[in-house]
């Protein structure tokens, strides 16, 4: 099972565990994540696909584990296991 | 909910922080109940993986102001080398543009009263800072709402320049745990140092005739769960 999927599953057990006013923030979360990821997602490939994107020798010291970089703000890149968890969470809206 | 691996809690921050994200960049809060709750939501969590921290506070801020080493000659000095390292600066997501750091922004990351003040508000933190310099020169410019990766769990984020044709536009906006956004306002010189990993933060578009030079030096507390050390 991936590290992704084992967060996921922890979630789900979490949040079948909530009151409903506690059900719908979680939902609200979600919906706040999924909108992030899609921007993201949006911006990243506009910027891979356009000519002023650089492989970043800064942002890579600052991560460990992409696959193009990452900055110094949290937000994921495509194919981050956590907005792999993310789109899988929107079941669960 | 347990968290029983390294992984699994840097995950759950990730996740958390994207979520935060996902409010407009204008220094409010969203106004449809279900989104406010998902925000405040994910604001708790973030604070509680964090929780037990030496002066973390509702609002993460250790300390604002202009420190007595932030002198005008060193101020200047920093402006200068950012001048020249810009030309390096390579664009990272919505029109902001990052640079290495040059000898002169290195000393104040590594200077002792800065050092000295970290370790009284924070307690002990590694030696290693990281640091990069931000620039936001184009219309729209901006970073949206977010937490900190693990580097810079602690921000010492310094103000380097805020020029504008008319009026300055563009606010840093920190999103305290409970109570309203806070727009805080900066000169030349001062800094905010806060735990930038566990409270969300952002920049407000830049305007037309508007530019922000900062630099954003991260530091991690020993005695941490961190993200490279499983």
């Amino acid at each position: 099972m991936s590290k992704s999927n084992t967060l996921l599953n922890k979630l789900k057990a979490f949040k079948e565990g909530l009151s409903e006013e506690e059900q719908q923030a979680f939902s609200g979360m979600v919906e706040l994540a999924a909108k992030t990821a899609e921007e993201l997602s949006e911006e990243d490939l506009s910027r891979v696909g356009g000519a002023a994107f650089t492989l970043n020798p800064i942002a890579k010291t600052q991560s460990s584990h992409n696959l193009i970089y990452k900055t110094q703000s949290s937000h994921a890149l495509l194919f981050d296991p956590a907005v792999l968890t993310i789109k899988r969470l929107t079941t669960l809206r | 909910m347990a968290l029983d691996d390294t992984a699994a809690f840097f995950q759950l921050k990730e996740l958390l922080g994207i979520a935060a994200g996902g409010i407009p960049n204008n220094g409010t809060l969203p106004t449809e109940p279900g989104l406010l709750g998902g925000f405040r939501l994910a604001q708790a969590a973030l604070y509680e993986l964090r929780q037990g921290r030496k002066n973390l506070r509702e609002d993460g801020i250790l300390y604002k102001g202009r420190p007595a080493f932030m002198t005008d000659d060193l101020l200047q000095a920093m402006q200068r080398e950012m001048e020249e390292q810009q030309q390096t600066a390579i664009r990272d997501r919505w029109q902001q543009f990052l640079a290495r750091s040059g000898p002169v922004v290195q000393s104040v990351a590594d200077h002792p009263a800065l050092r000295a003040m970290i370790d009284d508000l924070v307690g002990p933190v590694q030696q290693h800072a990281e640091i990069t310099c931000l620039f936001y020169d184009a219309v729209g410019a901006e970073i949206r709402p977010h937490v900190d990766v693990d580097q810079f769990s602690v921000n010492a984020n310094v103000l380097v320049s805020h020029t504008a044709a008319s009026r300055r536009e563009s606010e840093f906006v920190l999103y305290p745990v409970e109570g309203e956004p806070r727009r805080l306002h900066f000169e030349p010189g001062e800094l905010i140092l806060f735990y930038a990993d566990c409270i969300v933060h952002a920049r407000t578009p830049i305007a037309e005739g508007e530019k922000v030079r900062a630099v954003s030096i991260g530091f991690r507390p020993h005695n941490e769960l961190h993200y490279d050390e499983v």
